[in-house]
């Protein structure tokens, strides 16, 4: 049975309300949209979301998925095209919508479900289950501008799944809280999925993504870029970071490049996949032309380690596998410092490095070592597989495969010894004198 | 909309080209039925428009009173005192205005927190579907406490100058709910105009005080030119307030022919006005 259908919808707004005439922005407000200048949300937008199903929606910003909810939600209405919603819808638009500040958590409780026509007593009975889902057992008395965003945002979920809808929608929210209080929202919604609610979600966390939904639609300004598997859409989405390179370019400037094959590298293939670091809770996406299986990180003495003392190597083993040819694969590695900042980026091209070209099902070893010229502290890390893009100019890759937030690396120092260098990070940096010199002035 | 569609929790289908089409959807049976589904809704906002009213305010209830006693008190001063008027007819001045304002401070009031309400409630609007026209209801009905208080502050005038409760008081609720239509018809139309265009209060704040004059509410009827006296009772406000007046003071029946026309009136108006209103209101979200 179908819960969303969508035939053909259009979503118009119009860009120049603000200098309009009495008439026409009566006419406007009527939906006789008749505007000069319009801008296209949604072009020709048609699927349809089964009862029970976990459907996905992506898409760069601007894209349309808001629109989406917001016209499956009632609150908006499409400009064409028709819509069918059977059940009743409760929305995450945004956490807490509705609440007002100065009425406390347990009236606003109330409020919420009467928006979505709850009636009070279904709310008497769940309300226990609410507080204790938000933790908010002190302070469900007190008025919701009191709260901490955190605090607001718990009462709010907790509300909107609390209701028991036929459709439940979620738009990126679960940015917020700590991350205890998101694995409890991601268990809930697990919960929810299994008892057979209509879930709908937009986010751009596309490792939760495939995680919850079973079908995803991929939008791009607007019109259907794909609709189908979630893994599917995932790497197509990030396809289009890129533009995959054309086959018959000719590669340039090979001779530039340098390659050193090892022929003994410290681990074979096995030893690398026995000790990956790469597991599933990683966040990863790409493409998958050129594969990254597995990586292994040691120290120079060939240990598992994500320990290192500051300016000593730790040396990431990684092994590409190529599911199609690939002319001029490349890889390399990013790394964030604690607050997300990227502290260094490089791999094969910035290193005039050039790897062989594979064949498809082909697999290839490559060793980075990196010297941790960085300040003690802690790091996460990124390992990517790629190959040059022919559009966008050397300076952007196709991305096949990345891992994000691997790690985290602990870069340590003996505090009892003076610090190689202070600050972010090392500048390679030459030191020169004279000999002595007896001084004739003053 | 067929019944058939039972579970449908809407359907939305529009062809701009064919407008009077979707005009003719607007069922409005449909629309009062989604209103009634929400009825807790509408109990719960009035409930959070009278907490936030007052919860803040140092003066607390005093707000409410604090426009019909001044105006009493200055109306008073003019007429009693400047214009040597002792009493209008045959009601001592002070109690006569008091009464008058009492009907008049809630329509007032009233009209313009309705018609701005649409906007005082953007975030709702924007975040959150329900049945648009509950804000405004909301907003009149909230007022109804702002009355309450003040109606209780004219019964302790009243006993002091000699006027006790009557059983005729049994058909305030029924004047009440006259004014509560007339105030509702122009809500729905005037919110929707105040959604594009907030300068709108101004305008409509000025008619409102032309209209008191002509309605009348600080001097008696009599008083106007015979070409206006007529006015007063077509006029919705005026048939109210000479109902009330009738009630509250002579203990008279009100008079029900004047009263029976401005309700079919009001009630007629009520079915285009809502309609307006449910047109629009799909597209609020969009405009606000």
């Amino acid at each position: 049975m179908t819960a969303v259908r969508f035939q053909n919808v259009f979503k118009a707004y119009d860009l120049h309300s603000g200098s309009r005439t009495l008439l026409s922005s009566l006419k406007m407000v009527a939906g006789e949209t008749k505007a000069d200048k319009l801008f296209y949300a949604l072009s020709d937008i048609s699927f349809e979301i089964q009862k029970g199903e976990a459907f996905g929606i992506i898409g760069r910003n601007g894209a349309g998925k808001s629109t989406i909810l917001k016209i499956i939600a009632g609150i908006t209405k499409p400009t064409s095209g028709t819509v069918d919603v059977h059940g009743l819808v409760s929305s995450l638009i945004e956490l807490g919508a509705g609440f007002h500040p100065d009425m406390t958590g347990r009236e606003n409780v109330y409020m919420s479900a009467a928006i979505l026509g709850i009636p009070r007593r279904f709310i008497d009975a769940k309300f226990k289950e609410i507080v204790d889902f938000a933790e908010l057992w002190d302070f469900i008395d007190v008025p919701v501008k009191k709260y901490s965003s955190g605090m607001y945002a718990r009462l709010g979920f907790s509300v909107a799944v609390s209701v028991e809808p036929e459709i439940l929608i979620i738009d990126e929210i679960l940015s917020v809280g700590d991350v205890f209080f998101q694995q409890k929202c991601f268990a809930k919604m697990r919960q929810i999925i299994a008892n057979g609610t209509t879930f709908i979600y937009v986010t751009h966390d596309t490792a939760a993504m495939q995680n919850l939904c079973d079908r995803a639609l991929l939008l791009d300004s607007g019109r259907t870029e794909y609709i189908g598997s979630t893994i599917e859409s995932v790497n197509r989405y990030y396809a289009k970071v890129g533009q995959k390179p054309d086959r018959n370019k000719i590669l340039g400037n090979k001779a530039a490049l340098q390659q050193v094959v090892l022929n003994e590298f410290l681990f074979s293939p096995e030893e690398i996949v026995e000790h990956s670091i790469l597991n599933k809770i990683s966040c990863r996406h790409g493409s998958k032309g050129l594969e990254i299986i597995a990586a292994r990180v040691t120290n120079e003495r060939g240990i598992d380690t994500f320990q290192v003392n500051i300016l000593d190597n730790l040396f990431f083993n990684v092994i590409l596998r190529a599911n199609e040819d690939i002319d001029e694969p490349t890889s390399g590695m990013n790394l964030y410092d604690r607050m997300g900042n990227l502290v260094f980026a490089a791999g094969t091209p910035q290193l005039r490095y050039r790897l062989p070209p594979l064949s498809a099902g082909e697999e290839l070893i490559v060793r980075f070592e990196v010297s941790f010229s960085v300040k003690p502290g802690e790091y996460t890390f990124s390992l990517i597989a790629s190959e040059p893009s022919s559009i966008g100019g050397p300076n952007v890759g196709y991305f096949h495969d990345q891992y994000d937030l691997l790690g985290p690396i602990t870069v340590t120092a003996d505090t009892n010894q003076v610090f190689p260098f202070y600050g972010i990070a090392q500048l390679p940096m030459k030191i020169f004198h004279g000999a002595p010199i007896k001084s004739n002035r003053g | 909309m067929p019944d058939s569609n039972q579970g449908v929790n809407h359907i939305i289908s529009t062809n701009p080209m064919s407008y009077h089409a979707y005009w003719a959807l607007v069922n409005m049976r449909r629309d009062l039925r989604e209103l009634w589904a929400h009825r807790e809704l509408l109990i719960t906002l009035t409930r959070r428009e009278i907490i936030a009213r007052y919860k803040q305010t140092f003066f607390g209830l005093g707000w409410s009173l604090m426009q019909p006693i001044l105006q009493t008190i200055v109306y008073t001063i003019a007429f009693s005192l400047v214009l040597k008027t002792p009493s209008a007819e045959g009601i001592p001045y002070p109690i006569f205005v008091f009464a008058n304002l009492t009907l008049w401070t809630y329509f007032s009031t009233t009209t313009i927190n309705a018609m701005n309400s649409l906007r005082a409630n953007t975030a709702l609007i924007t975040k959150v579907a329900f049945p648009r026209e509950i804000i405004p209801i909301s907003t009149i009905l909230s007022g109804l406490f702002d009355f309450i208080v003040t109606f209780v502050v004219l019964l302790i005038f009243n006993f002091f100058y000699g006027f006790l409760p009557n059983i005729k008081y049994l058909y305030i609720p029924l004047i009440l709910l006259v004014e509560i239509f007339f105030i509702l018809d122009l809500a729905l139309v005037l919110s929707v105009f105040t959604v594009v265009r907030r300068d709108l209060t101004y305008i409509v704040t000025f008619l409102i005080t032309l209209y008191m004059f002509l309605t009348p509410v600080f001097f008696s009827i009599n008083a106007l030119p015979k070409a206006l006296q007529e006015f007063y009772f077509v006029n919705p406000m005026g048939s109210i307030i000479d109902a009330f007046k009738n009630v509250v003071f002579y203990n008279y029946e009100p008079r029900w022919y004047s009263l029976l026309i401005a309700s079919i009136i009001l009630l007629l108006l009520f079915i285009p006005c809502y309609k307006f209103f449910k047109r629009a209101d799909k597209n609020f979200a969009d405009v606000l």
